[in-house]
Parts: structure tokens; C-alpha cells; sequence
């Protein structure tokens, strides 16, 4: 018998292509692509007044996160045309290692894009092929805060820190100055891994925030090459100039 | 809902059916009707598609299937996140699991299910005064299934961040895009939007209000972005000076993806454009369409708000003499066309307001900066049937354990 007992009403043909025509019918009214624009009208969104606000970033969690390393993601932005944190009218400068590379091919975010080698292939002409990834990122005002772009960058390497030890994590900073004199935060997240995650990545970084701008520095890799690397970064952050912003 | 109410009548006594009460011999047919003239509910219960629909095999292979999903869908979730595994172990399409072996996605197997619920009540389901519990119950079953549905097909979830200070005026999603369209009219933007599922290589879209088309060239799901050139290819207009695209794997965590559009501009009389857009990007892109100065950007899809919600003040309450903090308090008013209220969200306590729930799920404090304060917005048109049926169900199965207990108890009294 072509059908088990089970199945034996199947043994009707018509039967079985009615429900088959059914099923199939269900499906292709369930799978159907919506691709009918949508229309509609928002109010534009108005910029605090308060120093140091920048309004808000698109793409933003908790209030619009900037974009160190190139990444936003989440909460929409409320920028309207014209008005968000557009890069602020700074220039930044800083002295390179020795041994780090200038990237080409810079993320459309990136002020500054360097691929920081091993010393031991910096002088072969070899390409680390696991070079600590530094890039320096400007935006205007507090891009977001602090917290939030920390913990974009937790989520970067799979660091999950709640609140209050975002908030532990950010009082415990260690602060230096950099070249031009302003204040910055260095952010080490290697110590915030878990035991399990020997294998993952790890960024350390700086921040360094003023009412007009915010300029990130992040290094990310591999976390014996971003140990490796540590001091080369903290000169580099040091090494900072930040000349303006106009007014 | 016992299996022997869902199947088959031929399969198994089952004295709760009208139509289905099989011959004490245990052959074949059905006994109540034979001899004498049978209903059109009778007819279509015998019926070979009826039969079909109701095999008891169907219902346990759906069980089963609903069994391995969630087994498989679990162990998928660890690797590609919680949205991927949704999006493919509970949809509407087919899952290969393990590569191979073919299975229903969840959806469309709670589909199955619904349908032998619907057919199994219609022809077999006794219309007699003493079964009034078990069609209560059955519709109290229907009641959560269709919820179900509508929560699954027009529950939107999406988020809500304030500073201190500012107002809301619009909602956007979590990870969902939008190739957005729109123009600055005073304080208001008119937006003309299709969202990233219309977005597919080849396909050509209208851009109506601006007498234009647009044909998708490609769509990334992530990528990353450069500023350097292609050398093959054409150059294309983009707002932050990107000019490649390099497509990546999706993020296991889909709210970190950063999609990409590269699509041909079309307006009549005028030569064709290419456009790149990259969803990360901070400005929109200005074009002139049809005479007009046009934004476009690849965005977070946006929901607007029948009302503004104005963040006062947000509070961050701790446990005396420690951080450890014991409350998160939003501070709001409500602006509407009725007037304005104070509202207050915090933990576990929502705001409700026009079909809409705000939850306070997040906070962020930057050093000298105001506080912000998220809030997660949900609306949901079937929210309430989850809990509708389920007190259906138990009024169900309470009548239905009463008619049976007083038949039983007057028994027992008798004797």
C-alpha cells in the first residue's frame, strides 16, 4: 500500500492534491513581500539648547551613540537635515609609531585608520596579517556619552556590563593629557573578558571629550597583540593635538 | 484540546463528536448514522479532505516538529542570535536541519494545527447543551492562536531615547531599515519610505512623490564602508565620501548590522544616478528630484507618534549608603491635541497612551552631560487576547467539570 495506515486517507487522490492545494494556498498568502511604500509625517526633531549637546546622532542607543570605530546601531536617530553631529570644525594631529602602518582604505568615520604590526615585521616589509586595527574618530559634542560608546565597544568584543559597572568602569578611568592639553580617559576592556573568552578580541582606547567634540582612539585585535601594543597606543594618544574647534 | 478531539473520529472512541461516534463492533463507520439521513455536517465530517485535514498522524507529527524546532532553534540561537533564529526556526519558510533533512518553520506549523482546530470544531465538535465547556474552551484555543497571529503580524517593537529636555515625536525600530525619502516642510519632514524587505537587487520602485524610479543594484544586510574608489564600476554619489561597499557576514546580534544600498536613480529627461548609501551614515544625502531638494538616507525605520513625549527629568534612585541602584524613573509630559499631562515610567510600571506601552528599559548618564533615559515601545493590537482566552479556557474547563460533577454526584447520591 503507497500510504501507511496512518496516511490512508491520502490514498484518495483528490483528496490529498485538496489538501496540498490548501496548504500551498495558505502559504503563498502568508509569504507575499510587502513592498508598498510607506508615507508619513514626523516632526522634525529640535536640538537642546545646552552646551555641549550635540542633539542626536542617527543610529543611536541610549541617545545616539557616536561611532568609534565606525559602528552605530539601534536607536534611530531624531537628526533632521543639517543638524546632527557632523564632524566639528577641529583638526587633529598625532605623532605615529614607528612600526604602524596607514590603512588605505579608511571606514567613511574614520579620521584616522592605522594597522598597528608586530615590531619584529615592522622592518620586513612583511604585512602582520594580525596587525591591532587603531582607528581615531572625531564627532561633535558628546557624541552620545561616554557610557554609551563604551559600551558599543562591549558589544563589539562580547562584553555585557550593566549599568552600575558601566558606571564603576568609568569612574575607575585613568586619566591623562594629551599633547594640546586636554583631558582624556583610557578605556582598557581586557580585563572586563570573562574567563571563557581567551580567544576573543580586545579593545583598548581613549577618550577625549570637551563640550564641542569628542575624539575617539580605539585598538582592537587579538589580545596579546593589543597588549603588545599597549604602549605604542597610550604614546599615540598622548601624542594628540587637537586644534580648534573655530568659532 | 484532547488528540482524540482533534482526530480523526475513525481513530479511537471519541464520544464528545456528533458525527464521530465510532461502532461498538469496532469496524468501519459510524453507527449513528447509518439508517438514516445524515447532515451536511455529517456529510462533510466523512468527507475524504476532512478526514485528511483531521489525522491524528498530522497533529502528532506537528507536535513533534514543534518539538525538534524549538530543540534545533535553541541550539542555533547560541550561534547566529535570537532575531536569525526566530526569523527562521519559527517563520513561515522550510529549515534544513542539520543541512539536510527538511522541516516547517513553527509558523507554519502552528498553522496546520490552527486549521484542524478550526475543521475539528465545525464538524465534530457536539452541538449539545452539556458540551457548552468544551466549545469554550476550544475558543478560548482559537482565541490565543489568533492573538498569536496578530501579535506575530502587527505587534511592532521599537525604542524611544531622551535626554533631559528633549521630546519624542517618533519611535524607531530596533534593527529593521528604511531607504527613507523625504523633504523639510517648516517643522515637519513629509516622508516617503520603503523598508529593506522591498529593497532586493533588481528590483525597480517607485519614488512617486518625486516623479522618479529607482532600481536596487545590491542590498547588504552588514557591510563595511570605504572612502576608497572602485576601479571598476561607477562612481557613485554618496553623502560621507564612501565609495565601496565590501559585504560582510551578519552579526550574531542583528542591531549591530550595518546594512548597505547601492541602487541607479532614474528621473525622466535626465541622465541615471548611482547612489550608495550606508546605514551608519550620520548625514542624509541632498538630491534634487523633480526641482525639489530631496533627503535620502538608508536609516533605522521610523514609527511616528500620534503624541510628543517631553523628557523632564529622569531619576536614578540607590540603596542607602551603597550604588547599587533600587529604581529608574522617568519623568514626562504628554503632549497631545486634548492638552498636556505629567506621566511617570519606571521599572515594571509603563506608560499606556494610545495603544502604545513605554517601558523604561534603559538609562545612560555621561559624565557633566544630561541623562537619558530609553524606553522601549511596544504596540501590540493583540495584547490583550493572551489573557482574554486564557481566562476563557479555565471558565471553559470549569463548566465543563461542573456538568460533569453534578450528573456524577447525583449518581453517587443515589446509591
Amino acid at each position: 500500500m503507497l500510504f501507511p495506515a496512518p496516511f490512508h486517507v491520502f490514498a484518495n487522490k483528490s483528496s490529498f492534491y485538496h489538501a496540498l492545494t490548501l496548504l500551498l494556498g495558505a502559504l503563498g498568502f502568508l509569504g507575499c513581500d510587502d513592498t508598498q511604500p510607506r508615507t508619513y509625517t514626523e516632526v522634525a526633531f529640535k536640538p537642546l539648547a545646552t552646551p555641549g549637546m550635540s542633539g542626536r546622532i542617527n543610529g543611536a542607543p541610549d541617545g545616539g551613540m557616536g561611532a568609534p570605530g565606525g559602528g552605530m546601531g539601534g536607536m534611530g536617530g531624531m537628526g533632521t537635515p543639517g543638524m546632527n553631529s557632523s564632524p566639528v570644525d577641529i583638526k587633529v594631529t598625532w605623532t605615529l609609531p614607528e612600526t604602524w602602518i596607514v590603512k588605505d582604505s579608511a571606514n567613511a568615520m574614520r579620521i584616522g585608520s592605522f594597522a598597528a604590526q608586530d615590531p619584529a615585521l615592522a622592518h620586513t616589509g612583511e604585512m602582520d596579517p594580525k596587525a591591532v586595527d587603531v582607528s581615531v574618530v572625531q564627532l561633535a559634542g558628546n557624541a552620545g556619552g561616554l557610557a554609551a560608546n563604551i559600551q558599543r565597544w562591549n558589544g563589539q568584543i562580547g562584553i555585557k556590563m550593566t549599568a552600575e559597572e558601566m558606571e564603576e568602569f568609568v569612574k575607575a578611568g585613568k586619566h591623562f593629557k594629551i599633547a594640546s592639553g586636554e583631558d582624556g580617559m583610557f578605556v582598557d576592556l581586557t580585563d572586563k573578558l570573562s574567563g571563557d573568552m581567551t580567544q576573543s578580541k580586545t579593545i583598548f582606547g581613549a577618550v577625549v571629550q570637551t563640550e564641542e567634540y569628542t575624539v575617539f582612539v580605539k585598538a582592537m585585535g587579538e589580545q596579546s597583540k593589543v597588549a603588545d601594543q599597549k604602549p605604542l597606543v597610550m604614546a599615540f594618544c598622548k601624542s594628540l593635538k587637537i586644534a580648534g574647534p573655530k568659532k | 484540546m484532547s488528540a482524540g478531539e482533534m482526530g480523526n473520529p475513525s481513530e479511537g472512541a471519541n464520544r464528545d463528536h456528533e458525527p464521530g461516534t465510532p461502532r461498538e463492533d469496532g469496524k468501519r463507520g459510524y453507527a449513528s448514522m447509518e439508517g438514516r439521513n445524515v447532515s451536511r455536517r455529517q456529510r462533510a465530517a466523512r468527507s475524504p479532505i476532512a478526514k485528511a485535514v483531521l489525522s491524528p498522524f498530522i497533529t502528532l507529527l506537528c507536535l513533534l516538529i514543534l518539538f525538534a524546532l524549538i530543540f534545533f532553534g535553541t541550539l542555533y540561537q547560541a550561534d547566529h542570535g535570537l532575531f536569525e533564529a526566530q526569523k527562521k526556526y519559527f517563520g513561515y519558510g522550510f529549515v534544513l536541519i542539520g543541512g539536510f533533512f527538511p522541516l516547517p518553520a513553527a509558523s507554519l506549523v502552528i498553522w496546520v494545527l490552527s486549521i484542524q482546530l478550526v475543521v475539528m470544531m465545525a464538524l465534530h465538535l457536539a452541538w449539545r447543551p452539556n458540551r457548552i465547556g468544551l466549545w469554550i474552551v476550544h475558543l478560548g484555543i482559537l482565541a490565543l492562536l489568533v492573538g498569536g497571529f496578530i501579535t506575530q503580524m502587527m505587534a511592532v517593537e521599537s525604542q524611544l531615547t531622551l535626554a533631559e529636555g528633549e521630546t519624542g515625536h517618533f519611535t524607531t525600530s530596533y534593527h529593521e531599515h528604511e531607504l527613507a525619502f523625504w523633504e523639510a516642510q517648516g517643522d515637519t519632514n513629509r516622508v516617503f519610505s520603503y523598508d529593506e524587505t522591498a529593497l532586493k537587487p533588481g528590483r525597480e520602485l517607485e519614488v512617486a512623490p518625486y516623479k522618479s524610479r529607482i532600481k536596487v543594484r545590491s542590498y547588504y544586510q552588514n557591510c563595511d564602508a570605504f572612502t576608497t574608489r572602485a576601479t571598476n564600476g561607477p562612481t557613485y554619489i554618496n553623502a560621507s565620501g564612501i565609495g565601496v561597499l565590501e559585504q560582510r557576514k551578519p552579526e550574531k546580534e542583528v542591531t549591530q548590522n550595518a546594512p548597505g544600498l547601492m541602487l541607479t536613480l532614474s528621473e525622466t529627461g535626465k541622465p541615471d544616478r548611482e547612489v550608495l548609501l550606508y546605514g551608519q551614515e550620520i548625514n542624509p544625502l541632498i538630491l534634487t528630484l523633480n526641482g525639489r531638494r530631496v533627503f535620502v538616507q538608508l536609516r533605522l525605520k521610523h514609527y511616528p507618534l500620534s503624541f510628543a513625549l517631553h523628557l523632564t527629568d529622569f531619576v536614578k534612585n540607590v540603596h542607602p549608603g551603597t550604588d547599587v541602584p533600587s529604581s529608574f524613573e522617568s519623568y514626562a509630559d504628554l503632549y497631545e491635541a486634548g492638552g498636556t499631562r505629567p506621566v511617570k515610567v519606571w521599572m515594571n510600571n509603563p506608560l499606556r497612551h494610545a495603544g502604545y506601552t513605554f517601558f523604561q528599559a534603559s538609562y545612560a548618564q555621561a559624565q557633566g552631560m544630561a541623562e537619558k533615559s530609553t524606553f522601549a515601545v511596544v504596540t501590540n493590537p493583540g495584547r490583550l487576547l493572551p489573557y482574554i482566552s486564557s481566562l476563557v479556557v479555565f471558565g471553559g474547563l470549569l463548566l465543563h467539570f461542573l456538568i460533569k460533577l453534578i450528573p456524577f454526584v447525583r449518581r453517587e447520591s443515589v446509591k
